[in-house]
């Protein structure tokens, strides 16, 4: 029996295994029993969703807090525009299989991952607090070259993109791919590569003891976020057709990421899902209830959050139902 | 040929010389133990031997192989593995996972890594508290994690800094019956004790160290009669010797 081997703190019951056959479910129906407003805050809920799950495995699992992450979402955007619509770029035709929206996509998240496995061994050079500056000074150099190449990034008049999937097409390959990168990093966090980022995350020293190649978890748990990252910009840029580097690279996309793991819980499987719901309804809830007033009771929440549940709001709902639990055979034995 | 060979091991840390042109060898199947006051420098030599610091001067040698310098995955790929004097555990994984790293990651062959990792927690006594995760166990029971977790690589040499240190008389009886089955298995062990105790009883030979020098080898008797020793550290004063006088630092 090889299911628990990894297993702490991942639920695996049949009841999580149904719960998420019905939320891709009424996630696949939306464009045909909503209007195209739903569709679109839906869409916007899955990018967010890929941003999660990809800062979560390297910040929550490998415990390497990147502030970079708009970077590796932007380059997603901007190959996927280059690849579909190479012409707005001046660039010459693509050939078929590389410009179809599909494909663009995936390379979308390998373009992301190749940055990560260029720079990754210099930003690992740098620990803890560092990193995280790090990863914030590369997104902003990479920020800043794309903005300034207005050639290829279309600077701030932006990148229209001519993809010719129709929306809905667009939107139900965001829904699988979603689907595949959240269960792809499932099955990473609960494998032996899983293994060796937790330790890490939780003393390098010990890791490296024990024979734990820092470097080399590191270095994978990189590579699979930036790719995560990536694949959701591509998404992202498919869906709306135009991108310009501020919407695509501005800093926001990763406070935003950080806000959705935190407030739903680093370090889970489910953390990025319940982080999505939440802020998906806080951002848009509170927007149409309080109008200006709306960042700032953002703001009070998050920071209520991190004071009173510092594991996430799924990390306390696990330990409530762990409690329950406790207190049940505590009573029946 | 000898399995472990230091030789003129110095480490400096700015201005402090913490260890001073140290030399010694352990044979294959030994025991040896290592004492010496506080701050002699025994944690840092172990940790120069297991790659945590590197020497400013000197070399070390596994089996043969020159392991100067070399990062501390590589040396416990080597064979050498080493205990926290301060217990580290991996406070998210749960106990089994804790070893389970030993085991995935420490050793040549990573196969049974569950029966591997169980075998080892078996070994050590915490077998039933598998699933539950470190931040409920006891510093004894902690301590035997280290050792399950080491262990569990397959190492050819065990260094274990204060394994039995803060800990009461039984719990020490415990670790000390541990480290005899581990050297029945055949294995090398070089332990650190702050004191002359129970510990040093286990092994053949002692090496004092004082002030990142050596100023005794010898069998354990032989430390206990040894007039610059006692002069030195243990005769320091006689309180000192009534037992344990110190918190782990
Ligand atoms: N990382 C470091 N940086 C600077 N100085 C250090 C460092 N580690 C150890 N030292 C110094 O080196 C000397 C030896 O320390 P070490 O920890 O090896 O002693 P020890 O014999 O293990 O003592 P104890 O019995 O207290 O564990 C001490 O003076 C200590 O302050
Ligand atoms: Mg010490």
């Amino acid at each position: 029996m090889n299911t628990d081997r990894f297993m702490l703190g991942v639920p695996s019951s049949k009841r999580t295994v149904a719960a998420s056959l019905v939320v891709l479910a009424a996630m696949l129906v939306v464009p045909f029993v909503t209007t195209s407003y739903y569709t679109g805050l839906a869409m916007t809920a899955l990018v967010f969703l890929m941003l999660g799950v990809s800062w979560n495995l390297l910040a929550g699992y490998a415990g390497q807090i990147s502030l970079g992450h708009a970077a590796f979402f932007g380059l997603g955007a901007y190959v996927a525009a280059w690849l579909t619509t190479p012409s707005a770029a001046g660039l010459p035709a693509i050939p078929f299989p590389l410009s179809h929206p599909v494909v663009a996509l995936v390379l979308g998240g390998v373009g992301a991952a190749l940055v990560a496995l260029v720079t990754g061994p210099v930003m690992f050079r740098l620990r803890g607090h560092y990193f995280a500056i790090g990863t914030l000074a590369l997104a902003a150099i990479i920020r800043l070259i794309l903005t300034d190449q207005r050639s290829i990034s279309g600077g701030s008049t932006g990148y229209y993109l001519n993809a010719g999937m129709g929306e809905i097409p667009t939107y139900l390959l965001t829904v699988v791919v979603a689907a595949l990168a959240t269960i792809g990093v499932y099955l990473v966090v609960n494998s032996r590569l899983g293994l060796g980022m937790r330790a890490i995350h939780d003393d390098e020293t010990a890791a490296s003891g024990l024979g734990v190649d820092p470097l080399r978890y590191k270095m994978y748990a990189f590579l699979i976020s930036a790719f995560v990252a990536g694949l959701a910009g591509a998404a992202y840029a498919l869906n709306s057709l135009y991108i310009n580097p501020t919407s695509t690279l501005a800093v926001t996309w990763t406070v935003d990421t950080l806000v959705i793991v935190i407030l739903g819980g680093m370090g889970t499987v489910a953390g990025p899902l319940f982080g999505t719901v939440i802020f998906m309804i806080i951002d848009n809830g509170l927007a149409s209830v309080l109008g200006g007033l709306a960042t700032t009771v953002e703001g009070i929440i998050i920071i209520l959050v991190v004071i009173f549940l510092p594991n996430g709001i799924y990390g306390y709902l696990k330990s409530y139902v762990a409690q329950r639990r406790e207190g049940d055979t505590a009573t029946s034995s | 040929m000898s399995l472990l060979n230091c030789n003129g091991v110095t480490k400096r840390f700015g201005g402090v010389v913490a260890l001073d042109d140290v030399s010694f060898e352990v044979e294959r199947g030994e025991t040896v133990g290592l004492i010496g006051p506080n701050g002699a420098g025994k944690s840092t030599l172990f940790k120069v031997i297991t790659g945590s610091h590197a020497p400013t001067e000197g070399s070390v040698h596994y089996d043969g192989t020159d392991i100067t310098g070399w990062s501390p995955h590589d040396i416990c790929h080597e064979g050498l593995v080493k205990t926290h004097q301060i217990v580290r555990p991996f406070e998210n994984l749960s106990i089994h996972q804790n070893v389970e790293v030993g085991a995935e990651f420490g050793g040549r062959r990573p196969e049974n890594v569950e029966e591997r990792a169980y075998e080892a927690l078996e070994f050590v006594g915490l077998d039933e508290r598998a699933h539950e995760t470190p931040t409920e166990l006891s510093v004894g029971a902690l301590k035997r994690l280290e050792i399950a977790r080491v262990l569990a690589t397959d190492p050819g040499i065990l260094l274990f800094d204060e394994v039995a240190g803060g800990l009461d008389p039984e719990e020490t009886e415990e670790i000390v019956s541990l480290i005899g089955d581990i050297k029945d298995r055949g294995k090398t062990v070089f332990l650190i004790d702050h004191v002359m105790r129970a510990l040093m009883n286990v092994s053949e030979r002692v090496f004092v160290l004082n002030n990142g020098e050596f100023i005794a080898k010898g069998t354990p008797a032989e430390i206990q009669n040894d007039e610059q020793v006692i002069e030195a550290y243990l005769g320091t004063s006689a309180e000192r010797d009534e037992g344990p006088t110190r918190g782990e630092a």
